[in-house]
């Protein structure tokens, strides 16, 4: 297989197995907000009315330009949309995790003082 | 314990708690989604607050310095020439309001509605009617002779009234009772009291901009043409309304057949023009046009371009159209004005989120511009955001 394929399905398996967690998701939606930030700073914006064809003007403008600056875009609504999401996930998914592992080690706790003999029987 | 959140191992637990904690985190954030870019209240209560002002700078600073001037309109005529005269027209016309709600901007604003002013009247001087037209003006011919368009001299009238009402100019005094002189005489030769913009096309647009004009003309020049205003109103009524919806039609011939049914880039400033000739009616389509192409999906508002009963296409009139949504950019950018003219601060608020999500705004040296939009919509929103004391005034009534 090639090395690249290999590498990239790598990555998408981590990638799917980390989403999954509340760490993995904070993560996501940090990744997502600092592509967002990197073109924004570099000043895609400028470009979103001629790739949108609102603003004219635009035919000068490079592949990578209009490719970069559509993805602007597309980061820009996963800032305001997906990274919201991801993060209200994580804290729900963590809240509850909390609360699972809490009530497990409640619970076994409290199975342990059973099965323990007492000093009576000592 | 460790906690919660390091914890990473792929289990069956987290997997079903992405299932279930994803949609349910969709459902708490997009409904409040719309509470993070709704703009303040002081910047509804009290305009023009940041967002005007910020868009007014963008403005002022795109007149004030030639060389961005000229790019601006060299790439803004590339796509539309229509779209070049009306951004110069819907900045003035903000910069009348600006000024006659803050007069100490008048120092400001009064040169550069000039030097707008003056050009435009010059360019179309030089260069003819359809240097502001699209190509399809010269394709067929005029009805009524010599040809000129209602497009042109309404809004120019309007342009040169709004600057009279901040500080009479004798030249436009002159130069806007000509131009309101034609366009009575070409209104009241049409057979529904409408002229033409284009050759046998008459626009709802075009025509309530125009008798805005002749009602600001009016007052400013003590002149009384409110018998011919309320015929107009009358004719409307009986023979420009969609029979289905109620609302006016957006073009026709000459002879007043129809030719558009109900448009949203129409009917939206013509509620808002109407407002100044018949508050009643003007009041009457706001709520049929809201109930026909208004709409809010999660605390977004949005309009669409046409009715669903008068399906029409896309064109340069409705700009981009959302699929899905149907949002139409012109249509939302319009209907501001007139939900700010009707005192809707709801709607206004509302189609001010969405410009907030899908606009790309920002500030630059206290510059507001909005990536997503041009500069014809810039000056629509910052009509929308600027509008209220020069109707307030004529409607006070008295002389300037």
């Amino acid at each position: 297989m090639n090395p690249l394929l290999r590498y990239l399905g790598a990555g998408a398996r981590l990638l799917r197995s980390s989403l999954l967690t509340p760490a993995g998701k904070l993560v996501a939606a940090a990744l997502l907000a600092a592509a967002y930030l990197v073109l924004h700073l570099a000043g895609f914006s400028e470009h979103v009315g001629l790739v949108m064809g609102t603003a004219h003007g635009g035919a000068h403008l490079g592949r990578a330009t209009i490719f970069l600056t559509a993805a602007y875009m597309l980061l820009y609504l996963g800032f305001m949309v997906i990274s919201p999401i991801l993060v209200i996930s994580a804290l729900l998914q963590a809240a509850v995790n909390f609360g699972w592992d809490w009530g497990l080690e409640t619970r076994q706790a409290g199975e342990a003082e059973e099965t323990a003999p007492s000093t009576l029987e000592r | 314990m460790d906690s919660p959140i390091r914890k990473t191992p792929f289990t069956g637990r987290n997997f079903l708690l992405t299932i279930i904690t994803l949609p349910l985190a969709a459902l708490l954030w997009l409904p409040c989604m719309h509470l993070l870019l709704r703009p303040t209240a002081g910047e509804l209560d009290r305009p023009p607050g940041p967002m005007a002002n910020g868009m007014l700078e963008y403005h002022l600073n795109l007149w004030t310095d030639p060389a961005s001037r000229e790019k601006e309109v060299a790439a803004i005529r590339r796509s539309n020439a229509e779209w070049d005269f009306m951004a110069r027209s819907y900045f003035v016309w903000a910069m009348g309001n600006a000024a006659l709600r803050d007069p100490a901007l008048a120092p400001r604003v009064l040169p550069i509605m000039d030097l707008i002013i003056d050009q435009t009247v010059d360019l179309e001087k030089k260069e003819g009617i359809y240097v502001f037209l699209m190509p399809y003006a010269r394709s067929s011919p005029w009805i009524m002779h010599p040809p000129r368009s209602l497009f042109l001299d309404g809004e120019i009238a309007l342009m040169m009234g709004l600057r009279r009402m901040v500080q009479e100019k004798p030249q436009y005094r002159t130069a806007m009772k000509e131009r309101i002189e034609h366009i009575l005489d070409r209104m009241g030769r049409g057979r529904v009291l409408c002229a033409e913009s284009y050759p046998d096309e008459c626009w709802m647009f075009c025509n309530t901009v125009s008798l805005a004009a002749v009602r600001v003309g009016d007052y400013l020049d003590g002149t009384n043409h409110q018998p011919f205003l309320t015929r107009w109103v009358q004719m409307a009524r009986e023979k420009l309304v969609d029979k289905k919806t109620g609302l006016l039609i957006s073009s026709f011939g000459v002879d007043g057949r129809s030719k558009d049914g109900p448009e949203g880039s129409s009917i939206w400033m013509a509620i808002h023009c109407l407002d100044l000739i018949d508050r009643d009616f003007a009041r009457d389509q706001y709520a049929r046009a809201k109930s026909e192409l208004f709409r809010t999906t999660a605390g977004f508002g949005h309009a669409r371009e046409w009715p669903l009963s008068w399906p029409g296409p896309q064109d340069i009139d409705s700009g981009h159209v959302l699929p899905g949504v149907d949002l139409s950019a012109s249509s939302s950018g319009l209907a501001m004005i007139a939900a700010a003219t009707c005192g809707d601060r709801e709607t206004l608020g509302s189609l001010l989120t969405t410009l907030n999500l899908g606009g790309f705004g920002s500030t630059t040296n206290g510059r507001l511009k909005f990536h997503a939009s041009n500069t014809v919509g810039d000056a629509v929103v910052l009509y929308a955001l600027t509008l209220g004391p020069a109707w307030e005034k004529i409607r006070q009534g008295g002389r300037p």
